[in-house]
């Protein structure tokens, strides 16, 4: 990932898509044919937006499609520069429009271009409109009250709901260096439908750097590895392998190894985890969650002790039931309760 | 084999030179002390031309580079514990050609000049020489005040007199040396104990952040506002941590030096830039954030509205 503390904004410009509408008569997007001149707050706010929304939840892409001329504006905006900043930026504005649907919503595209990493970098932004009030404090009739402004052409605050990022820099010296991350704050709450997929495969032409099936199956070995290895407490180990399970079983899309450490670890063993999940090249932010591979994995879970009892069982039934207490020796203590269903021997 | 008369003219034409190798290697090696944060007083000097040649004769030296310290920096540090610092900036610095502990040469039944030196290369470049054409030697000997003071006075008493004084009297000036060691110990224990204070710790980390805070940025800051953070965040480094809270901090900022000064230009005009930024413990927080972002989180939710942190995480690149 990209060291976002060194992103630096040196141009940028705004084009107005409007979504499409059932007549053919709408006139299609408004392109500015200037840069925007940029202040030092209006520099930092974008510079802060941009961080902040890749921070939270960035998937690394790669540049593929054929169909999107987004990948070759990239590589000649990184690279042999054949087209100016602002006409690149149109051509991103027209493709914006021409691939939308009635499904997708209108908004701004903003395209940027600066420095990452001493790199040379390039940014696109998809920005929603929101409505808004204002509020400013007057006096009528020497009693004090609050003047409301209803404002409809808000598109981009701290709380922005609607908040597409891709960034792109060439790291060494071909187009096959371009690294580049793509934030959609819709991702992750939908199913894979047009609308979450539309920004990072249909506008950009991306793909996926890693497979997500991949992906959560090198987390779910990684995580238990750690949880296995790094924690002593028998408890915690339960704790921790009971809520693993319950992430991979959620119906969020998404997986947050940052956002299971925070909600689920002690303070002392979340950086270690973190430090486990980068090491092994997972990214820490988040990913595509897919369990193809892991599923029959996910069904029950297995506590094996050293005399050779293992106790085996749903995470929802070891939850409800199970309790573990370190006892002197280094020993654990398990108690259930359950009615004797069957008894068999076993190999 | 040379003659003294050849080793005398030849040391009288190159003195000059002697005297800009000792001045180089004390300036590199203050610059080194300084990023390190490493408070020492540093002498020079080239070797002055009598005590040149009566060094040959006593050694009965033939060859001129035999005389390994015409030129020759000393370093007097405050407290024993600065040593290692030191020697780390030397070797940081120079080749180091040969390394003598005269203490480590002591049995522990005897009493001796205690110190450290170095025989190191000063590279050609900041003399003025072609690159090619090989660094010139130079001794560096690193003390401690006390064990200075003991050499300096010991040197007038012992070897500057026209006879060899009474073996009495010689051996009261070689017990002032347990003297010195008592001391240097004593000041060692007394300062450790004094650094692990609960209120000395946070005021030292201000101090500390104030100094590099400066580098990057003139405006003035909260200082209120700073002893309450720093007292929070400090809680956030173990004990090994806080006694190199200094190396550390000066190492971070030495890491991040094109970012920092970036970071500092772009936010200078800003009128709606994160008010935290101009305060000298964020560097603090972006130093814990890039070490453990989970612990600081905690640390500072129970001082300041988490968006802040956040606010500062985004800045730095961080996710909180």
């Amino acid at each position: 990932m990209f060291d976002l503390g060194t992103l630096t904004i040196q141009k940028l410009i705004v084009h107005e898509v409007p979504e499409k509408t059932s007549t053919e008569s709408d006139g299609g997007p408004i392109l500015s044919q200037v840069e925007s001149s940029l202040t030092p707050d209006l520099r930092n706010y974008f510079r802060e937006r941009i961080s902040e929304s890749l921070l939270r939840a960035p998937f690394e892409v790669v540049l593929s499609s054929e169909t999107s001329p987004v990948p070759a504006l990239v590589e000649d905006q990184l690279g042999a520069m054949k087209n100016s900043f602002v006409k690149a930026s149109q051509q991103l504005g027209k493709h914006l429009y021409s691939s939308q649907t009635r499904v997708n919503s209108g908004g701004l595209l903003v395209a940027m271009k600066g420095k990452v990493d001493s790199h040379t970098c390039f940014g696109v932004l998809k920005l929603e409109k929101e409505e808004g009030i204002r509020a400013h404090q007057e006096e009528v009739d020497g009693k004090r009250t609050f003047n409301l402004e209803h404002l409809q052409d808000l598109f981009l605050n701290k709380k922005t709901r609607v908040f597409k990022v891709g960034l792109f820099a060439q790291t060494g010296t071909s187009a096959s260096d371009i690294e580049g991350y793509v934030s959609d704050n819709q991702r992750g709450f939908e199913p894979r439908t047009e609308v979450a997929d539309f920004f990072l495969r249909k506008f950009l032409g991306c793909e996926l750097e890693q497979a997500p099936e991949i992906t959560t199956s090198r987390f779910l070995e990684v995580a238990q590895a750690f949880v296995n290895d790094e924690v002593e407490e028998a408890s915690d180990k339960a704790d921790y392998n009971i809520a693993l399970h319950s992430e991979f079983t959620s119906q969020r899309t998404t997986l947050s190894p940052r956002g299971f450490a925070m909600n689920h670890l002690k303070t002392e063993h979340r950086q270690p985890f973190i430090a486990a999940v980068e090491t092994s090249g997972i990214p820490a932010q988040t990913f595509d969650k897919d369990t193809t591979l892991i599923a029959p994995r996910l069904r029950r879970i297995e506590f094996d002790f050293d005399s050779g009892i293992a106790l085996l069982g749903p995470p929802d039934a070891l939850d409800d039931r199970v309790s573990m207490k370190a006892v002197d020796g280094g020993e654990t203590k398990v108690e259930f309760t359950d009615r004797v269903k069957d008894v068999r021997g076993k190999r | 084999m040379t003659d003294v008369t050849t080793l005398w003219e030849r040391y009288i034409s190159e003195q000059a030179l002697y005297e800009r190798v000792a001045k180089a290697a004390r300036s590199q090696l203050e610059r080194e002390l300084r990023l390190a944060a490493v408070t020492c007083e540093l002498q020079h000097r080239a070797k002055d031309v009598d005590q040149f040649v009566k060094k040959v004769l006593r050694k009965g030296y033939t060859d001129y580079d035999q005389v390994g310290d015409k030129a020759g920096v000393r370093v007097i540090a405050r407290y024993y514990s600065q040593v290692d610092a030191v020697e780390r900036a030397i070797e940081g610095s120079f080749d180091v050609v040969d390394r003598e502990n005269k203490r480590a040469a002591l049995n522990y039944d005897q009493l001796g000049y205690l110190g450290l030196h170095f025989d190191v290369i000063v590279s050609p470049t900041p003399l003025g020489l072609p690159p090619d054409e090989g660094g010139l030697p130079c001794e560096i000997q690193v003390q401690t005040a006390a064990q200075h003071l003991w050499a300096d006075a010991s040197h007038d008493l012992l070897y500057k007199q026209e006879f060899d004084p009474p073996e009495e009297l010689q051996r009261s000036l070689y017990r002032l040396l347990a003297l010195v060691e008592i001391f240097d110990g004593q000041l060692l224990e007394g300062r450790a104990e004094l650094t692990n204070l609960e209120g000395f710790r946070a005021a030292a980390m201000l101090s500390d952040l104030e100094a590099v805070y400066y580098r990057y940025t003139p405006r003035g800051f909260d200082k209120e506002l700073s002893k309450r953070l720093v007292s929070r965040l400090s809680g956030l480094y173990s004990d090994a941590e806080a006694q190199s809270f200094t190396v550390d901090l000066h190492q971070f900022a030495r890491a991040n030096d094109a970012k920092l000064t970036a970071l500092y230009a772009d936010y200078s005009d800003d009128p709606r830039a994160n008010p935290l930024i101009f305060q000298p413990e964020t560097l603090a927080v972006f130093e814990r954030l890039e070490h453990d972002p989970f612990a600081l989180r905690e640390a500072w939710t129970a001082e300041l509205p988490v968006n802040m942190l956040e606010g500062l995480g985004t800045i730095w690149g961080v996710a909180v």
